[in-house]
């Protein structure tokens, strides 16, 4: 009953939302910067105008699910390595927050010169994603209470072995918590290494159609890149829903 | 000023104990246990102090001059008032903390010796419970924890012994209280410790539960008598258990009096409605307010 209600509030807010806009759009009340939602619509569903949006989206969505796993990876292993090697930790954590410091756009052009045009949109992703996931484990592991920092001290554990059997499991939910986010970073990485030169994607579709003032192919790109940011957030959060109960959680 | 004169006569019992008089094991002796297991000084702590450093160079003495002996298959019970260090010198038996002065040694190695060959359980306040694991598993943790294969007949035997066979394959969180306590002494018992440390593992649960479970204690430990330290606020829980009730005075902590519980055992939850059980909870409580409203101690 209670998912019912709140699907009926989602789509009655939803509905609202673009009734409005479709309202605005027809009396072009912000200009046409703001074209009504149904002509987005049928621009988007348009045979040549689909095809081009598809095969973008898919390239993005490629780029951002590469991105989201190598990020992953890192941020996970680095906040792992600290673990397992304390006095590596207080660089690690140093080194990590100055990448992220860096803002893509500057690092784009580098990433660039260095790992080259097709591969800057999954590196800007996955540099999105590392430090989401890297502070999300680590408050899993810091997260660990006192009195199991004590059950690992009273059976002379070894760090690995208490890696393996409590700081991970642990962290779980802060992961996740961690990889939610970190899906919609993923996404506005990729987009973002698009637009540094690649040859595909929405990155591409976005800033091409903002130079000619394609306005609906503009907001279908930019809707394709929402509904993606979305879509990974609601996998995630689905997978939080059914996985970590049966962890006890 | 009967307290001096107690401690006078606690220390003196301390020292027999020490020096292996049989007449002072009396008691367990005549329960059938071997008088050469129990004189055995299991634990012997020796002027330990604990001084934790604070901010802008202060620092302060948790735990004051502290000696003690346990015996092998002892019973002790820590009383005192809050925040007098019963905790901290826990810990230190434990190797979770280390004493700033004095030494602990269990069996002749020092805590951390035996941490390394797994010779000691903790059970505490909080079950320490993992929330992912089912009971077996989390009874099993510290097979898998010392890196040594699981014993599955052990496992068995402990959720025999706390009596959670039907709920061997239950969440933490689908336990109760007591349950979960249970759990986590059974997980302190698994790798068969010399000696078991007890830090208010009932504290958190009602009266009523917290007196099943004391029971449930006595009936556990009783089957294999462990060197026991347990930490505890309630001295009705601490009577019941004990062979020994320490009662620690006020920062900075040290023994303020040893009383001897010579109630035989088994104990009963009637054991609690009998005169000598009560003359010592009057006792022992009369003699907590004492050192409770003394700054300075006994």
């Amino acid at each position: 009953m209670t998912l019912l209600a709140d699907t009926a509030r989602w789509i009655a807010g939803l509905g609202i939302l673009f009734l409005c806009w479709e309202f605005a759009g027809q009396k072009v009340w912000l200009g046409k910067g703001l074209p009504p939602l149904t002509s987005i619509i049928s621009y988007a569903l348009e045979p040549n105008s689909y095809e081009l949006l598809t095969r973008s989206a898919l390239i993005t969505a490629t780029n951002a699910i590469y991105g989201f796993f190598i990020g992953s990876m890192i941020g996970w292993v680095l906040a792992c390595t600290g673990q397992i090697w304390p006095l590596l930790k207080k660089g690690l954590d140093t080194l990590s927050t100055f990448v992220n410091a860096i803002p893509l756009i500057a690092l784009g052009p580098l990433l660039i010169v260095t790992v080259g045009e097709q591969l800057t949109p999954m590196a800007t992703a996955a540099l999105a994603v590392f430090f989401t996931v890297f502070v999300a484990v680590l408050g899993g592991f810091e997260g660990l209470p006192n009195v199991h920092h004590d059950v690992i001290h009273t059976y002379g554990v070894n760090r690995w072995r208490a890696l393996v059997l409590v700081l991970i499991p642990n962290a779980l939910p802060s992961l996740i918590d961690g990889l939610k986010l970190a899906a919609s970073s993923a996404v506005l990485g990729a987009i973002l290494g698009e637009w540094f030169g690649a040859q595909a994607g929405l990155g591409v579709l976005i800033v091409s159609s903002m130079q000619n003032f394609q306005i609906d192919l503009l907001w279908s790109a930019a809707f394709l890149g929402t509904a993606m940011s979305a879509i990974g957030f609601l996998i995630l959060a689905l997978v939080q829903k059914k996985l970590l109960p049966r962890f006890g959680w | 000023m009967g307290y001096q004169a107690e401690l006078n006569r606690s220390y003196t019992v301390l020292n027999q104990r020490a020096a292996g008089d049989p007449e002072v094991f009396l008691s367990r002796e005549e329960e059938g246990m071997g008088t050469d297991k129990i004189r055995t000084s299991d634990i012997v702590i020796e002027g330990v102090r604990k001084r934790f450093e604070l901010a802008r160079g202060q620092s302060i003495e948790a735990v004051g001059h502290v000696d003690l002996d346990i015996a092998r298959g002892e019973f002790i019970a820590l009383i005192g008032p809050s925040g007098c260090g019963k905790s901290t010198l826990l810990r230190m038996i434990a190797g979770l903390e280390k004493p700033s002065h004095g030494a602990i040694s269990i069996a002749g190695q020092t805590p951390e010796e035996c941490i390394k060959q797994q010779k000691l359980g903790i059970a505490m306040q909080e079950h320490g419970l993992m929330p992912w694991l089912t009971t077996r598993k989390n009874i099993a943790l510290p097979f898998q924890l010392a890196g040594l294969p699981v014993d599955k007949d052990r496992v068995d035997e402990l959720l025999t012994l706390v009596d959670l066979q039907d709920f061997a394959q239950a969440l933490p969180k689908q336990l109760s209280g007591g349950m979960k306590q249970r759990v986590s002494i059974a997980r302190a018992l698994a790798l068969q410790p010399q000696v078991l440390i007890l830090d208010e593992p009932f504290g958190a649960l009602d009266a009523v539960t917290r007196r099943l479970m004391n029971n449930e204690l006595q009936r556990i430990w009783s089957q294999k008598p462990t060197t026991t330290i347990l930490v505890t606020h309630s001295v009705e829980e601490a009577i019941f258990l004990a062979d020994r009730v320490c009662l620690m005075s006020p920062r900075p902590g040290h023994l303020a009096l040893i009383e001897p519980i010579t109630l035989e055992r088994p104990r009963s939850l009637e054991t609690m409605q009998e005169q000598p059980f009560l003359s010592l909870l009057a006792k022992l409580t009369a003699a907590l307010d004492e050192v409770c409203m003394s700054k300075e101690g006994v």
